[in-house]
């Protein structure tokens, strides 16, 4: 029976994606998502769509900044595990039920889902510190972020680790900033 | 458990992602160990073009480029790796299994099915055996729909280059994963998880960070003799191996970095080894992986990273310069460098400079070192120089947890080294730097010619240029992230805006030496001095305020500009008026001296820096946003006039001194602009670099200097002929830039010969005496038969406080003249009263009374 499982198994397959996402400024983020929320991961499941896993996660709306103020929100993202198939893209966040974020997402793709704007850019999870204050950090998960040619870099804005209430200040003054202007 | 639930705990276990080992290596969990993802055969990858290319491009132009990504891989000598060309395909579906490996645009949305934002430029899909970690299948789709792509030969703003991701997506495509290491465009390794438009050619260059990688993964059979490695551990004090800890080794001759992370050879904590290290001397550094590259970059297990530590060199060593060097031989492993995290024993003495001293054309002295040092109250100054000079001096108490101690002056070309020694109650010992290494400095002589000093945004340094020689003076040690510089009435002192640490650096230009800090609010940046150098303003970018210095007594205030969020940027200053630009609003602020705002005038858009014309009339302002100069006249606040620029945007403004040129700097496209004033007509446009931001004229206004912020270099344009003369390297991303004459030290404290040499020693009675503004001191020493001999003259109180060091140096016989100008070393004018002037040289010793009168 080992030998049947050792067998079996090395046909599995294991996928990964690597992916480069276009760089967003916080500025982008606030600018061009068209919903910004304060969430609670509240459910997450996964399913098959168009012969893939994707997860679908269902939150509780604690704030919203910007977009149609709803108490629940609904996202279906790429990746998931069905079965023995477990299939991972770099850069896509994943929640788990009791988390929060604060999420700035896209407009609906065909199947009427938003995304987080950039990927893990667009999500920013919220822990706590050693003192209990809460801060947000953003979820990369091994992305490749990406500057347009012909464009000088703006600098890597310091948003990992702030702190949560001074974050959201910033989020809704943010509109009109210019940071690669320093 | 069952047969059937094992083989599910199996299958977990092989399916969670974790990438371990650095350059970095992609890979997953195994049972025991990480498994690596690699190629069986990578001496024959195939790889198949979708027939249409991208919408961009032509489809030839697309294939070509993708072509070109492969081969910058193949072509790394010390690794065997080559990809089969299958040719193009009309069968754009990707498949997980056909092992044909397809690069195609999906223009349609089809296949990604991402919605419009979702910033998805490129993916690459790998699938592997999951449990030997071969890859089976690899396939690179690009967002063909959302993002317009261009090549090098035709770079256009705002598209994304083909090559620059295609390069980096075939590193992964060969199994690697991202590298910590950072740097600037030009040495940043192309699997850097910032994958930054820096034009054509700087990302698809390979680095050594990249090299050592594929190579490590496939080498060939000479590779494994012509590098050498080294290895060790990474632990906390209580010796527990620590995880996700950032190993860079720096060859100290080329400068080329290789690194890994701890864990990541084995999976487990505390064990690293870095791989790939061409032979040569090597400085190792451990440093937390923070900031803009962290954890989140990598993902998988490497989500709990060991950061809470200070970075350090091995050993112990967190200056550089002090590090031990490491040499590498082909073929062999260094072993057991290894490092402890928090090295402060409990309870034993721990010493750490608060700035380091830097090169300093000052003779006189004396030279304060300062450190910060815990556990320990007893501490002494060790010193020698060159000159065969050297002392044990106990260092005092400067504020909490602080200690100093002053080395007298020194002449011109000694260099001195000094280290620290700390005991406690239970005379515990150390010194700092440990195993015989010592700090030091140089006493520099200089050409004479104008100094460039230039902020090292990357670095926090200030690096002095002689700007004959273009060689580097010195490095003074300012706040964090110094980003613009200014230079104080007369150049005396110069000022220097920390973005990250929001204070001001005061530097005296004649010693080089960090003299004062002076507190701002959030992210200062451009700064301006009026024309009677009472005021010093600052913006606060980050705060919408405007910082307010009083440069006779430094003291500062911050007053708030109504209706800003973020910003002021750029400023200008005349005596009676103050402009700072809101780039969010697009205007001109115009305010009183006291920061008032007066009134606002709509400009081109995103003003951001001003330049005023030397009479004080005009007012220049360069705008990111439109291809737009403003001049304003700055007596009526009325615009003056506006001159279209072929360029997307400007960034950096100057005047040249005659006021009859004016130089932009236009960063996106790396280029000067230069416009006659008087019709703002176009004189020349010069390539610079990338990303220029920082102009300076020298004193005579022969020769502008301009910093290429983004390629690290400094270029002179003759602003005759207005032709680029030259260029030098420069730190680690130089932004402002201030041309200087070297000043010499004040007046009341400077030395004259005068005369033969004296045959005796002799301080004369200081005249006047009584005074009130200065006093004469001379005082002579005799040949005695020494060359040099040390000399200190101080002034005390009644109380036999010393108020002020005149001179602390290492003096050649002759006569010497000082004036005192009766103020302490703070430089705060002293009270009425008696005062005891001090003079000791060689065995002499004298003492003479004062008598001030306010």
């Amino acid at each position: 029976m080992v030998y049947l499982i050792a067998f079996f198994i090395s046909f599995l397959t294991w996928q990964c994606e690597a992916t480069t996402v276009e760089r967003f400024s916080l500025h982008q983020l606030a600018t061009q998502s068209e919903q910004i929320h304060v969430v609670t991961c509240l459910e997450s499941s996964y399913e098959y769509a168009d012969g893939q896993p994707i997860t679908r996660y269902k939150f509780a709306v604690t704030e919203t900044i910007k977009g149609p103020p709803n108490a629940h929100i609904t996202l279906h993202l790429p990746g998931g595990i069905i079965g023995a198939f477990e299939s991972r893209i770099a850069g896509m966040p994943t929640f788990s039920i009791g988390s929060q974020d604060v999420l700035f997402l896209t407009a609906p793709n065909r199947a009427g889902f938003a995304w987080p704007m950039g990927l893990g850019q667009g999500a920013f999870q919220i822990r706590l510190d050693g003192n209990d204050a809460p801060r947000v950090y953003q979820r990369l998960n091994g992305l490749t972020l990406h500057d347009r040619a012909a464009k000088p870099a703006p600098e890597i804005e310091p948003v990992q680790g702030s702190e949560l209430a001074s974050f959201l200040q910033r989020v809704r003054s943010l509109s009109k900033s210019n940071d690669s202007a320093q | 458990m069952t047969a059937h639930s094992k083989l599910f705990a199996l299958l977990f276990i092989c399916c969670v992602y974790s990438p371990a080992q650095a350059f970095l290596i992609q890979t997953f969990s195994g049972e025991d160990a990480p498994i690596q993802q690699t190629w069986a055969s990578p001496e024959r990858i195939p790889f198949v073009l979708y027939d249409a290319g991208s919408d961009d491009l032509t489809d030839a132009e697309s294939h070509r480029i993708i072509r070109e990504s492969f081969q910058v891989w193949e072509d790394v000598p010390s690794a065997r790796v080559a990809f089969s060309d299958l040719g193009v395909t009309s069968t754009r579906t990707p498949s997980r299994r056909d092992r044909r490996n397809l690069i195609f645009f999906d223009e349609t949305n089809a296949f990604l099915q991402a919605p419009r934002g979702s910033g998805i430029i490129a993916v690459t899909r790998l699938n592997s055996n999951a449990l030997t970690g071969k890859i089976t299948d690899a396939d690179i789709i690009f967002n063909g729909l959302e993002f317009r792509f261009s090549s090098n030969e035709q770079p256009v703003r705002g598209t994304v280059n083909l090559k620059d991701v295609a390069v980096h997506e075939v590193g992964h495509l060969l199994g690697l994963e991202h590298t910590p290491l950072d740097g600037p465009a030009s040495s940043r390794p192309t699997m850097n998880p910032f994958n930054r438009g820096d034009g054509p050619g700087l990302g698809q260059t390979l680095e050594a960070d990249d090299i050592a990688g594929v190579s490590f993964l496939y080498p060939t059979p000479e590779y494994a003799l012509s590098v050498g490695s080294i290895s060790g551990t990474v632990s906390n004090l209580e010796g527990n191996g620590l995880f996700g800890v950032h190993i860079v080794a720096q060859n100290t001759e080329t400068q080329t970095q290789i690194s890994t992370v701890s864990g990541a050879y084995d999976g487990q904590g505390g064990r690293y080894r870095i791989e790939g290290l061409p032979p040569g001397p090597y400085r190792v550094q451990m440093t937390p992986i923070e900031g803009s590259i962290n954890a989140d970059n990598f993902g998988g297990i490497f989500s709990e990273f060991a950061t809470d530590f200070t970075p350090e060199f091995y050993d112990n060593s967190r200056v550089e310069n002090t590090a031990q060097t490491i040499e590498v031989q082909a073929g062999q492993t260094v072993r057991k460098i290894d490092f402890t995290t928090g090295f402060i024993r409990p309870g034993f003495p721990s010493v750490e400079l608060s700035g380091l001293a830097a090169n300093t054309p000052d003779t006189t002295g004396p030279y304060t070192v300062r450190v910060q040092a815990i556990n320990t109250d007893q501490l002494w100054l060790h010193y020698r120089s060159s000159l065969a000079l050297s002392d044990r001096i106990p260092m005092r108490s400067a504020g909490e947890n602080i200690f100093a101690a002053n080395i007298p002056g020194q002449p011109v070309s000694a260099q001195i080294e000094y280290r620290i020694e700390a005991r406690n109650d239970s005379i515990d010992q150390i010194f700092y730097p440990e195993n015989e290494r010592w700090f030091s400095f140089n006493i520099l002589e200089l050409s004479g010619a104008p100094l460039a000093f230039t902020a090292l945004r990357g670095s926090d340094f200030i690096s002095v240029v002689d700007t004959d020689t273009r060689a580097e003076q010195a490095r003074i040690a300012v706040g964090d992230e110094p980003i613009q510089i200014i230079a104080g009435p007369a150049g005396h002192f110069l000022y220097v805006s920390n973005l990250s640490s929001n204070e001001i650096s005061v530097i005296s230009a004649a010693t080089f030496q960090e003299v004062e800090r002076i507190e701002t609010a959030v992210q200062p940046l451009d700064m301006a001095i009026s024309p009677n150098g009472s005021t010093l303003y600052a913006t606060n970018s980050g705060a919408g305020t405007l910082t307010i210095v009083d440069l006779e007594t430094r003291s500062a205030r911050t007053v708030w500009l109504a209706g800003l969020s973020t910003g002021p940027y750029g400023i200008a200053a005349r005596n009676d008026k103050v402009f700072a630009t809101d780039l969010t609003n697009d205007q001109l602020l115009i305010m009183d001296s006291e920061g008032i705002i007066q009134s606002r005038i709509d400009v081109a858009p995103q003003p951001r820096s001003l330049a005023m014309s030397p009479d004080g009339k005009l007012l220049y302002i360069t705008s990111m946003g439109e291809n737009v100069l403003t001049v304003i006249d700055a007596e009526t606040d009325q615009i003056d006039g506006r001159a279209r620029l072929p360029v997307s945007g400007t960034f950096a403004v100057a005047v040249h001194p005659t006021g009859e040129k004016v130089y932009l700097t236009a960063h996106d496209e790396g280029s000067v602009l230069i416009l006659k004033a008087d019709d703002l007509s176009i004189q020349a446009q010069i390539a610079t670099g990338d990303n220029p931001r920082g102009i300076a004229f020298t004193p005579d206004g022969q020769t502008a200097f301009v910093t290429n912020a983004f390629s690290d270099e400094t270029v002179l344009i003759d602003a005759t002929t207005d032709r680029l003369v030259g260029r030098y390297r420069s730190g680690d991303e130089p932004r402002g830039i201030v041309v200087n004459n070297p000043v010499q030290l004040s007046q009341d404290t400077s030395v004259y010969e005068m005369g033969a040499t004296p045959s005796r020693y002799s301080l004369d009675p200081p005249y006047p005496n009584p005074f009130n503004a200065e006093t004469q001191i001379i005082y002579r020493l005799p040949a005695d038969g020494q060359t040099l001999q040390p000399v200190r003259l101080e002034i005390y109180n009644g109380l036999g406080q010393r108020v002020r060091m005149l001179i602390a140096a290492v003096q050649e016989p002759g006569n010497y003249r000082v004036q005192w100008d009766g103020r302490d070393e703070s430089g705060e004018m002293m009270s009425t009263g008696v005062y005891i002037l001090s003079l000791q040289a060689g065995p002499y010793r004298q003492a003479r009374k004062l008598l001030l009168l306010r």
